[in-house]
């Protein structure tokens, strides 16, 4: 940290080397967290829970630009004035201070360069994706230095340094380590002509903290010797891409495959020996534009593709708590808040057809759509998954807007003679103006659920989904109510209902606060699920922009 | 001890930097410059360059993704903006940061509904990182011919519409930029 210190001041150092016309800028975006809940439910916690437990968070983003220059950090804190105690060990809710998304960066025709955080993702995210999931809370980055080369017709990129994941967890509300895996890319295109490019890319990732060996107990795969456990120690993927736009006026490719080496080590009763499993990854889309129609169709072919960070030893041997960080985020194929369990060893192609009508004499423009999707070894292997759904939207004059959707989701083990999972769903999205000055937003998702048809374990069907509504009373006042509702027999409470309230101080910044329940359990964002708490109490959060 | 007043000290150096040189321009975020970006149009895959309009154009730079429903009834207005001011010198700029996991399905959204002002993807979340740090959407923000930013806009309410556009007119009616 006092080389990072160093460094920045160096940097800074340079920074009146800029033309003398050049001006500051700075930008505040300032958001306060403050959670109040009334029940907590964590399971290392004494009774899996604790009572009227109150934090607060804070993120302070600070962007400077003068001249090519960009320096930006965020100070994250975390209070808990009484944090809960686990049954054993030391509390992962701690009061916490430090600076995330530290960067500076320097730009110059087509060259940037990059010291500090900075996101980045390789290609279609196959070989290398840390940027930001908000759905889900998670965000890693890599610290180090990139450097990017964005001309004609070859572009270039490189970059080297370790994976820096955001420790103060906003789901969990826990603090995580970073994982400090050790990465080296580089990725370079070149357009052949105006429509076709073709990459190249080369990604390295060094386990640092190899020492830590998973708790795998079993025999060989040749039976030869009783495996002890593995280790992971280097991780290396190379893959090329293609893409093609506009040909015939009407037709876009894309195609990119991948190799994963891995180097990992498994201890026998004969010694250590080398253990990697190597993976391979492919992905092919063509979108095709008829005048009003619009046909997507897109496979894919993981297997054995799983890079994430490596465990941290300070977590190892934690509880309820998130251990390892994606690096990838390959095509899924699937809606965006699919539970997508299986993106790592599974096939799958996709279809989707897009029609839009002219629009009406009132200004409204309508579209149909068509969505279906086939998996093999999904959600396991040897198991099937079909997903279809239909739908309308309409785009109105005036900031209206409607859809509706309606799909059929089964997951089947065959060989079982096994449903999975039996889903039908239903999903409406509408945005009214009611009169002058107000406008309502109402959402609903409903999903039918079966579980294990066939087993002898089957489950009574159940009902999942949320609905909202919001009122907007511009400039200043956002009022929304809320019903999120899990019907499982496994669920004591089937509701969640809870309210918001927003206030706008001007533009950009806002308060909000939001009283009551709301629902947690898995939730999944480009085939990256983490299981998120049920929550009942009372947020409050303010963003401020200045 | 000592590791954490060095994070501070790096937290603070922006600030410090801002000390040390605030007597060469303005300290407010609005009447500011911003960072221009280059990323690849979501539909023709041409190469768009903000810093080609920045400071000759009125510009709005609009996030948004298809997973946000306001987003989407915005995006009619930002078109209708674009046919009726963009020969005056408007030029809107639509910054999709969906992941690169649902990113085939961007496109043909946008050329169903026949949108034509460009629309440009977030590859790496690095655009949203400098301008949008909170990875709000909608966010979108207004930049005059003079390259500096008059307003920012958090959330789209329709009603607002109109006197967003007379804001436009307003600034594309001003002089260009030094």
């Amino acid at each position: 940290m006092i080389r990072a210190s160093l460094a920045a001041l160096l940097v800074l150092a340079i920074v009146p080397a800029a033309h003398a016309e050049d001006k500051v800028v700075l930008d505040f975006t300032e958001s306060f967290f403050a959670d109040w809940h009334w029940t907590l439910d964590d399971p290392p916690l004494t009774d899996g829970k604790a009572e009227d437990v109150i934090d607060f968070r804070n993120r302070l983003n600070v962007r400077l630009r003068y001249g090519h220059w960009n320096f930006g950090v965020r100070l994250d804190a975390a209070l808990f004035p009484s944090p809960p105690v686990p049954t054993s060990g030391a509390s992962q809710y701690q009061n916490d201070l430090r600076p995330e998304e530290m960067f500076v960066s320097y730009e110059d025709g087509p060259w940037k360069l990059t010291l500090g955080d900075d996101y980045l993702t390789v290609g279609r995210g196959m070989a290398l994706s840390l940027r930001k999931f908000d759905e889900i809370g998670f965000a890693t980055s890599l610290r180090g230095a990139h450097l990017e080369y964005r001309g004609s017709p070859v572009r270039l990129r490189l970059g080297v340094g370790l994976t820096n994941t955001v420790n103060v967890d906003l789901v969990e509300e826990k603090l995580v380590p970073d994982p400090n895996d050790a990465v080296a890319f580089v990725r370079a295109e070149w357009s052949a002509t105006k429509q076709l490019r073709v990459g190249a890319h080369l990604v390295d990732i060094e386990r640092r903290a190899s020492d830590i060996r998973n708790g795998l107990i079993g025999w060989a795969d040749d039976g030869s010797a009783f495996v002890q456990n593995s280790k992971e120690l280097r991780s290396t993927i190379g893959g090329v891409s293609v893409a093609a736009n506009g040909l015939g006026g009407f037709l876009d490719l894309y195609g990119e495959a991948d190799y994963l080496v891995n180097d990992d080590e498994r201890e026998t009763l004969t010694g250590s020996e080398p253990s990697g499993k190597n993976g391979s990854a492919l992905y092919l889309s063509a979108s095709a534009n008829a005048g009003a129609t619009n046909v997507l169709l897109e496979g894919k072919r993981y297997e054995n593709y799983v890079i994430a960070s490596s465990k941290h030893p300070d977590t190892v041997d934690e509880t309820a708590i998130t251990q390892t960080f994606p690096y990838i985020q390959p095509p899924t194929l699937e809606r965006i808040d699919q539970r997508v369990v299986n993106n790592h060893d599974v096939t799958g192609v996709h279809l989707r057809v897009d029609h839009g009508f002219a629009k009406t004499d009132q200004g409204d423009r309508h579209s149909l759509f068509a969505s279906a999707a086939f998996f093999v070894d999904a959600p396991a292997e040897d198991e099937w998954t079909f997903h279809g759904y239909v739908g309308w939207e309409r785009i109105g004059a005036g900031g209206r807007r409607m859809q509706v959707q309606l799909g059929l989701r089964q997951e089947e083990a065959p060989d079982e003679d096994i449903i999975r999972l039996r889903m039908v769903h239903f999903d409406l999205d509408w945005f009214e103006v009611i009169t002058a000055g107000v406008d309502v937003q109402l959402h609903w998702t409903h999903e039918f659920r079966d579980e294990g048809i066939g087993a002898p374990t089957l489950r009574d069907g159940y009902q999942e989904g949320t609905f909202y509504v919001s009122v907007n009373l511009p400039p200043h006042w956002s009022v929304t109510g809320q019903v999120e509702y899990l019907t499982s027999e496994d669920n004591a409470h089937p509701t969640f209902p809870g309210a918001f309230l927003q206030y706008k101080l001007d533009t950009d910044s806002f308060v909000r606060i939001f009283v009551g329940r709301s629902k947690g359990g898995l939730k999944c964002s480009g085939g990256i699920c983490r299981i998120f708490p049920d929550f009942d109490g009372v947020k409050l959060e303010a963003t401020l922009r200045f | 001890m000592v590791k954490l007043l060095s994070m501070f000290a790096v937290a603070l150096i922006p600030l410090s930097a801002c000390g040390t040189t605030s007597g060469t321009g303005t300290s407010a975020s609005n009447g500011a410059e911003i960072r221009a970006f280059k990323a690849d149009d979501i539909v023709t895959q041409a190469p768009f360059d903000l810093a080609k309009h920045l400071g000759k154009d009125v510009v709005l730079v609009s996030f948004w993704a298809t997973f946000c429903e306001p987003c989407k009834a915005e995006m009619p207005f930002l078109q209708a903006f674009h046919d009726r001011h963009a020969a005056a010198g408007l030029t809107i700029v639509s910054v999709d940061i969906d992941g690169p996991d649902t990113e085939a399905e961007v496109a043909p959204y946008v050329r169903k509904q026949g949108y034509t002002y460009p629309i440009v993807i977030d590859r790496d979340g690095s655009i949203a990182q400098a301008l949008n740090p909170t990875s709000s959407a909608p966010y979108s923000l207004v930049i005059g011919r003079d390259g500096k930013v008059k307003k920012r806009l958090s959330g789209f309410q329709p009603a607002e519409a109109p006197a967003l556009e007379k804001e436009l007119e307003a600034l594309l009616a001003e002089p260009g930029g030094s």
